[in-house]
């Protein structure tokens, strides 16, 4: 077996409920890599050593007793400065509410504990989860562990960099644009964006009421479904979280399922030789597995991006009015002029742009999801790029950038769907592309399963 | 040439700015307002995303309501 901090979170779990290592161990391992790595990574804003260590102790005794507490018994989990849990901090990034003390604990963060996790620390994120690259003008950006000199992605920037480096097992992000995605196909790791409606926000930080989902990054595709299926279901406290069937522990065989792959138009502009070739190869897997693979008619995109950013913006600009007021200079530049967008939607334009939303996921139904049954697309159209030649400012030169990365996620993001970032075998520079596997709504196990036929056949080739 | 008789676009941000948030607007709010404003018409008054279809019915949460009946449609867990 590989090195421990390198198992998936599965093997880990296993590896405890077996007795072949500690939770104490296993805690005390990845304490000692997040400190390690830290200066050069950047991945944490709080490191809780003393509490994990405490935790993990506890988990072995009850252990020794015979008492299994769930699927993730004393694995080291940390999860994005964004969740609350009773009287912690939740410092969401920023400086804004760098000490702020939460009154209740989010339910994902219940779910997870109350399946064994060992909590060990708060993850780095965009100040107010606002912005894909992960730049944060107060703790300074989450660094990439395949290469530091390029993003992590954002805005589950620490989440993707504690993941792809091998500090912990998985970590929760948040996707309303494509904030789990991104930073999973820039780290090389899986993310999963549940359905939206299918995971609780309770105590989790609002960013765009419509968009919001809470989701994982995970090294495997079985580890992010685990995930997904344990911070899953109905919550009296989230209004919008859907009383709906759990997501199934094994999926569809992919030799049964049609999956779209577009080769013209919107997905396939102005792609990087690298996700070029992994786009190809994963749909040869896809092929060999059996899949029928079919080219959609997709409905014209280009509008999408605008309007998942400007319901987004609109949203974010509400949530943030009275502190936009009051302490605007206590906000980092480049997301006080986002947060600001909003007020240069009219009311009525907003509306549309809700409007729009629910007809367009109609017509998606229609046209595109009733002939196959998951769309491929790259996560990004490019590698990750270096950190220095997208520190913009706050420019239109800014939105610019926020665009280009986010072009594809935020499509998805706009339609709710449950989307799937795999990533592709090393490439240049030690970096990897990422593709995205989006369903019909609940379908997360369509995307999973063919997920993992491509994540398989790489390992074999590997 | 601009069109003198229309008022500047990031003007009328800041003045929005200054009636909004009761301060002055702070280095690049304005002309992100204004540009937001100007995609906002491109994108949102000017889409044909809904392939012309009548809107006057549609409520904003039309999307709830439909992921929530695709959700009834797959069974409560309970």
């Amino acid at each position: 077996m590989t090195e421990p901090l390198a198992w998936t979170l599965i093997q880990a779990a296993s590896a405890i409920r077996d007795k072949q290592i500690s939770s104490r161990e296993l805690t005390d391992l990845a304490i000692e890599r997040a400190e390690t790595l830290q200066p050069s990574l950047n991945s944490f804003i709080a490191i809780e050593d003393e509490s994990a260590r405490a935790a993990a102790r506890s988990a072995d005794e009850a252990l020794a007793a015979g008492r299994l507490l769930g699927p993730l018994h004393g694995v080291p989990l940390a999860h994005k400065d964004m969740y609350d849990r009773a009287g912690q901090v939740t410092g969401c990034g920023s400086k804004i509410r760098k000490d702020e003390i939460a009154s209740h604990t989010a339910t994902v963060i219940r779910r997870l504990d109350t399946a064994g996790q060992i909590h060990l620390g708060r993850l780095n994120m965009s100040e107010f989860a606002m912005g894909p690259t992960g730049f944060n003008a107060h703790f300074g950006r989450a660094c990439n562990p395949l290469d530091p000199a390029r993003i992590a992605g954002g805005s589950s920037s620490g989440s993707g960099s504690a993941v792809g480096s091998n500090t912990v097992f998985a970590a929760l992000g948040s996707d309303t644009g494509g904030s789990i995605r991104l930073p999973a196909a820039c780290c090389g790791v899986v993310g999963l964006k549940p359905t939206q409606g299918r995971v609780s926000r309770f105590g989790a930080m609002p960013l765009s009421h419509s968009l919001d989902c809470v989701g994982p990054l995970a090294r495997s595709v079985a580890d992010a479904r685990l995930i997904t299926r344990l911070i899953s279901g109905a919550d009296d406290r989230d209004p919008a979280c859907l009383d709906v069937a759990p997501i199934p522990a094994k999926g569809p065989s992919v030799s049964d399922l049609t999956i779209a792959i577009p080769d013209s138009g919107f997905f396939t502009e102005d792609l990087a030789p690298e996700v070029v070739t992994f786009l190809g190869e994963a749909e040869t897997i896809l092929m060999k597995a059996g899949a029928k693979i079919v080219r959609p008619k997709l409905p014209p995109l280009e509008d999408v991006i605008e309007l998942a950013n400007l319901v987004a913006m609109t949203e974010a600009g509400a949530i943030h009015l009275d502190t936009m007021r009051a302490r605007p200079e206590d906000y980092g530049e480049q997301v006080r002029a986002r947060l600001i967008q909003g007020l240069g939607v009219p009311a009525p334009i907003y509306l549309r742009a809700l409007q729009i939303k629910g007809v367009f996921l109609e017509r998606f139904m229609a046209e595109v999801l009733s002939e196959c049954d998951a769309v491929l697309t790259p996560t990004m159209p490019s590698l990750p790029p270096i950190s220095a030649d997208v520190e913009v400012g706050a420019s239109e030169a800014m939105t610019r950038v926020m665009v280009s990365i986010a072009k594809f996620t935020r499509v998805f993001s706009f339609l709710g769907l449950p989307t799937l970032s795999v990533p592709g075998p090393v490439t240049t520079g030690g970096l990897k592309a990422s593709v995205q596997i989006a369903a019909a709504p609940f379908a997360e196990d369509v995307a999973c399963s063919i997920g993992e036929a491509i994540e398989e056949a790489l390992s074999d080739r590997a | 040439m601009p069109d003198l008789t229309e008022p500047d676009p990031v003007d009328e941000a800041a003045r929005l700015i200054r009636k909004t948030l009761a301060r002055a607007p702070l280095k690049g709010e304005a002309i992100a307002v204004a540009a937001q404003a100007r995609r906002a018409f491109d994108h949102c008054v000017m889409t044909d995303l809904t392939k012309g279809r009548d809107l006057f019915y549609v409520e904003p949460d039309a999307y709830g309501a439909a992921i929530a009946r695709l959700a009834r449609s797959k069974g409560a867990a309970r």
